[in-house]
């Protein structure tokens, strides 16, 4: 069983491989030599300053968007959960969106990540701290508060980029459904950094998530201190989805996707649902992206609505098939 | 004397884009008192404020939309938000005539103003140069001028040949929102590619797009290689200026991004169609003979 799932992880690692490869010889405009291309950093413009950083921002975007999702799920222990619903992502954007109007930072750009990653935990901390205000925290709550708590902050976030007149500010449409068409190098610094220092939180406090699955009160006789997991699970949620927000804008539903179709095909088990929820995710936005600059080109689409389209029958059709996939058994 | 600005330098290099303003360009119009059949104008539609001031009729203009935003114009009061045309602002002004065309809207709010017993008159829209004289002599006759249209008219014709710029430059037309994600480039039909097919530019957006305007992905545009980008003032403005427009992917690979060969036109100008239109065609092609250097 174990070897299956190392086997299963190296597919997955594979495809991840073969879409990017897909992705960066796929678009609007045909590189002649594409292989000779490819096999020399730099020679092709189109290839190399257009379609190379937005590729590897949607392998970043996509890992981070899935894993938020999975911390989302795991801290809350609902698996409804994921950083549209908490108000994660929305905050991660009201975030970033002051900090352009205050001229304190471009869209993609260091600050902005930084912004982004403090709105986003603030306002997850908001959500969980309004959702607990009557005692225990149940699942009805969080989720009501969660979702009028993000129409409150997307709401904000439209009258504010309203105001702005500072270059570079982005729409509304931007922040509620996402792009990668003017990703650059520059762009990928802070989102990196953030996802991987995300990844790195997830996977440590992942075996917590495993125990707090069973409840707070069996987690706590188990030896977890229910606390400080939950909190470092919503530093790793704010990290990755902060991070992606404040560079992509918000792309919708990858962080309840990728985590459930990771958990349908390797179980409960966190780290490994951290990997495969990362590599789940960067499969998805990629093949989204890839077909948001091809499939009407030279059009392009919103990727929002891609991945929705791709993931929502998914997701479907796996939990009619099987649905208890949700806790350690 | 018409002067073209440039738009600035950074370290050593010199920038080629260049910047053509209201300031830069002559306005065509008639002389003489006028006796006109409507006391009270309020103009809904694109470039007919203007011909309005140039058939010397500016003093029975009430009202105007947003897109009529020449610096003479600056008292006459704006009733459209955005480019949505309120109507209790332009029922409140009491005008006697309402000038639109096809593309005013929202079309309720024309048919309350219509409701408000205020005569409604469309004229043709104008989207190239041989669409100016019917568009000219529609205004003329809506406010009871059709002499002075016809005088302005003829004036318009006598303009005479146009410059032509040398070796056929590839000029693409790209109406930039800092905000948007996605290019918006214009097509056949855009008024742009009429402008610079008068000036002996190849609009590489009308040969290869079908549409006026078409959302086009960075690499797109890229291949597409415009020689020179042709933008509105304010939409460069929003975009950062033209250090802001070089850096974006799609433009950067451009040989117009490359080397910075970037003309930003008045917005209220550009498209505009009307009295100034030869005005802009002359310095239109100098500039471009410039950036192309």
């Amino acid at each position: 069983m174990r070897e299956l799932k190392k086997s299963l992880i190296a597919l997955n690692i594979l495809l991840v491989f073969v879409a990017v490869f897909i992705a960066l010889s796929v678009g609007p405009t045909k590189i002649d030599g594409f292989f000779q291309q490819l096999m020399q950093p730099g020679s092709n413009e189109i290839l190399w300053q257009i379609r190379f950083p937005r590729v590897i921002a949607a392998v970043i975007v996509g890992a981070a968007f899935g894993v938020a999702g999975l911390m989302a799920q795991g801290a809350s222990n609902n698996a409804l959960a994921e950083p549209s619903i908490l108000g994660t992502s929305s905050g991660a954007a009201l975030g970033a969106v002051i900090a352009i109007l205050f001229g304190l930072a471009q869209v993609g750009s260091i600050a902005a990540t930084i912004s982004g990653v403090i709105g986003a935990l603030l306002a997850t901390a908001l959500t969980l701290k309004l959702a607990s205000l009557r005692g225990n925290l149940s699942s009805f709550a969080l989720i009501i508060v969660g979702i009028a708590l993000s129409a409150t902050l997307s709401a904000i976030v439209g009258l504010t980029s309203a105001m702005i007149t500072q270059a570079d500010a982005r729409s509304i449409s931007f922040w509620n459904f996402g792009s990668l068409a003017l990703i650059t190098y520059e762009n990928l610094v802070g989102v990196a950094a953030t996802t991987l220092i995300g990844l790195g939180i997830a996977w440590k406090v992942a075996p917590s998530l495993d125990r707090l699955s069973f409840g707070d009160d069996t987690a706590f006789h188990l030896g977890i201190n229910v606390v400080k997991a939950r909190w470092l699970a919503l530093v790793a949620l704010s990290l990755l989805a902060g991070g992606a927000v404040s560079t992509v804008g918000i792309i919708g539903f990858i962080g309840l996707a990728a985590p459930h179709i990771a958990r349908f095909i390797y179980g409960p088990s966190h780290r490994l649902l951290v990997i495969q929820s990362a590599l789940i995710g960067s499969l998805i936005i990629v093949f989204a992206d890839t077909l948001a600059r091809s499939i009407a080109a030279p059009n392009e689409l919103s990727i929002g609505l891609i991945t929705s389209l791709l993931g929502a029958p998914i997701l479907i059709a796996l939990v009619s098939i099987k649905n208890n996939v949700w806790r350690v058994q | 004397m018409s002067i073209l600005m440039i738009s600035g330098c950074a370290n050593s290099q010199n920038f080629l884009s260049k910047s053509i303003s209201q300031e830069d360009v002559t306005a065509l119009s008639v002389s003489g008192t006028q006796n006109f059949s409507v006391k009270r104008v309020v103009v809904l539609a694109n470039g007919v404020a203007e011909i309005m001031v140039a058939l010397n009729a500016k003093s029975i203009l009430v009202g105007r939309d947003i897109s009529s935003n020449e610096d003479s114009l600056s008292d006459i009061p704006i009733v459209t938000s955005g480019h949505q045309v309120i109507s209790e602002k332009v029922i409140a002004l009491n005008p006697d005539l309402v000038i639109i065309d096809a593309s005013t809207g929202p079309k309720a709010a024309i048919e309350q103003i219509r409701s408000a017993k205020i005569k409604v008159i469309q004229t043709p829209e104008s989207w190239s140069l041989e669409d100016i004289s019917p568009k000219v002599l529609a205004v003329g006759s809506a406010i009871g001028a059709p002499g002075a249209a016809k005088l302005l008219i003829n004036k318009l014709i006598s303009q005479g040949t146009i410059k032509q710029v040398s070796g056929n430059p590839k000029i693409a037309f790209l109406y930039l929102r800092g905000t948007s994600t996605v290019y918006l480039i214009g097509g056949p039909g855009s008024g742009a590619d009429s402008l610079i097919k008068e000036i002996g530019g190849v609009d590489v957006g009308a040969e290869n797009l079908p549409r006026a305007f078409n959302t086009l992905t960075a690499e797109s545009l890229a291949s597409l290689n415009p020689d020179v980008l042709l933008v509105m003032t304010k939409g460069l403005e929003s975009v950062g200026g033209v250090q802001g427009l070089i850096k974006l992917p799609g433009v950067a690979q451009t040989e117009a991004g490359k080397r910075k060969a970037i003309i930003d036109v008045d917005d209220s100008l550009l498209l505009s169609f009307g009295p100034r239109s030869y005005s802009l065609l002359t310095e239109l092609a100098k500039s471009v003979e410039i950036v192309m250097q």
